[in-house]
């Protein structure tokens, strides 16, 4: 590559990767990322939204990041989750998450969990708040 | 400070052609194991298609029929990329294809942080000439004496992973504020985290989860983050400076690997941080190494 084209394209590549600092964080993207990661001012009481699962006698089932997301990675499970509840497509999610799970889950419920978190590793392991976006049953 | 503003620096030839084949090799075995996560996203229902990047501008995802075509192309472009075999050809081909792949990928409502420095340094690559030592069906015209020929490449691999490290950071303090250093933020961090994993079924960090209970231990840690984060332009000053600053970063990975079982493979393997290093030195130990072996046979 002549000098002054490798200068061009180094040139080119620092200020793409440079740019999302001018963003907010929020505003991320894909290879060009404002690296939000890890920053979020999070409190000691947080949400988790989840997909669970619920056998014939009600107990509470974990249900794989495959029936929940459709994949094996379980950052995706949870920001399927986050997205429907965001997107107002939670009853088309517990629809889909049932219809994946085995035969013993007879009700699926999406919600969100709210918990003190640092309670919660000292033993206190019940959610202090608890929404149901949606409930659907087999 | 002349050094600090540069965009080339000099480097041998088999020191590019050894990163080459130091990210080649990751890029290979990366490929082959998250093609099948791309090909379960390329399944998922259309409304949950979030298109970024450079797929922004799609309404609908690719067919799960060309994503697995793509997939295969990617796995063998990887490995001639590896091999340095008709590189001028076939790296920007790969680079595409990665790009295109991983971008797909991270367009259903969950960006991963793990897969950019990999993609960018398989770019820069792709326009360098990294075949010039080391490639398949290519002899070595090149000497042994440094050059910007070489080096640009190396230089622009290392800006692209210091400016990351340094938006990571300053994102931290934009978002978290001086809360962020005083370690409330990272601790909540942490516990929830390995909360959201407990909840989810994932494997959580049981090392995470029993510190958490000691607040004075999340000050020192954060500031710790934030400092090598920011501190990423040290690299700049001199090979001393890179190997400290190098083993900072390593430790920042395994740190939270620790802490919030996230695992960062490209940083802890140590490719993310080749184009810094004297890696030549790798090959030179290989063909010492072949050479006893050889002159025992």
């Amino acid at each position: 590559m002549h000098k002054w084209a490798r200068y061009g394209f180094a040139a080119l590549m620092v200020v793409l990767v440079a740019a999302p600092v001018i963003k907010s964080p929020a505003d991320d993207g894909f290879p060009l990322s404002t690296y939000p990661m890890f920053s979020r001012a999070r409190p000691q009481e947080t949400t988790v939204s989840s997909a669970a699962g619920y056998d014939a006698a009600g107990n509470r089932l974990t249900l794989s990041p495959t029936v929940v997301g459709g994949t094996r990675e379980v950052i995706q499970a949870a920001g399927t989750v986050v997205q429907a509840i965001g997107t107002g497509s939670t009853e088309a999610l517990c629809h889909e998450v049932l219809a994946n799970a085995a035969d013993q889950v007879v009700a699926v419920e999406i919600v969100t969990e709210t918990y003190d978190v640092i309670a919660y590793f000292d033993g206190s392991e019940e959610p202090l708040q608890r929404t149901v976006h949606a409930r659907c049953e087999s | 400070m002349r050094d600090l503003c540069r965009l080339s620096e000099e480097a041998p030839a088999r020191r590019l052609a050894v990163v080459r084949i130091l990210v080649g090799a990751y890029a290979t075995v990366f490929v082959a194991i998250r093609a099948f996560h791309w090909l379960d996203l390329a399944r998922l229902p259309e409304r949950r298609f979030e298109p970024v990047g450079v797929l922004g501008s799609l309404s609908t995802p690719l067919p799960s029929g060309l994503v697995t075509v793509l997939s295969v192309l990617a796995i063998a472009g990887a490995v001639a990329f590896l091999l340095g075999w008709r590189f001028r050809l076939v790296a920007p081909v790969f680079a595409f294809l990665l790009l295109v792949l991983t971008t797909h990928g991270n367009s259903w409502g969950q960006i991963l942080h793990t897969e950019n420095l990999l993609v960018l340094h398989v770019i820069i690559l792709a326009f360098s000439p990294a075949d010039a030592a080391y490639a398949i069906g290519r002899s070595s015209g090149a000497d042994d004496k440094p050059s910007h020929d070489y080096g640009w490449a190396l230089r622009i691999m290392t800006l692209v992973v210091v400016i990351a490290y340094v938006i990571a950071g300053l994102a931290k303090l934009r978002n978290g504020g001086f809360d962020w250093l005083t370690g409330d933020v990272l601790r909540n961090q942490v516990a929830h985290d390995n909360l959201r994993k407990i909840v989810l079924g994932d494997v959580h960090s049981p090392i995470g989860a029993r510190l958490v209970q000691f607040g004075w231990l999340f000050p020192p840690m954060a500031i710790a983050s934030v400092f090598v984060e920011l501190g990423a332009p040290i690299v700049l000053l001199g090979r001393r400076w890179k190997q400290a600053w190098v083993a900072a970063a390593w430790g920042f990975h395994v740190g939270v690997l620790a802490l919030m079982a996230i695992l960062f493979p490209y940083q802890l393997f140590g490719i993310a941080f080749v184009s810094m290093l004297p890696v030549e030195r790798l090959a030179e130990r290989v063909t010492a190494w072949r050479a006893t072996v050889t002159g025992r046979r």
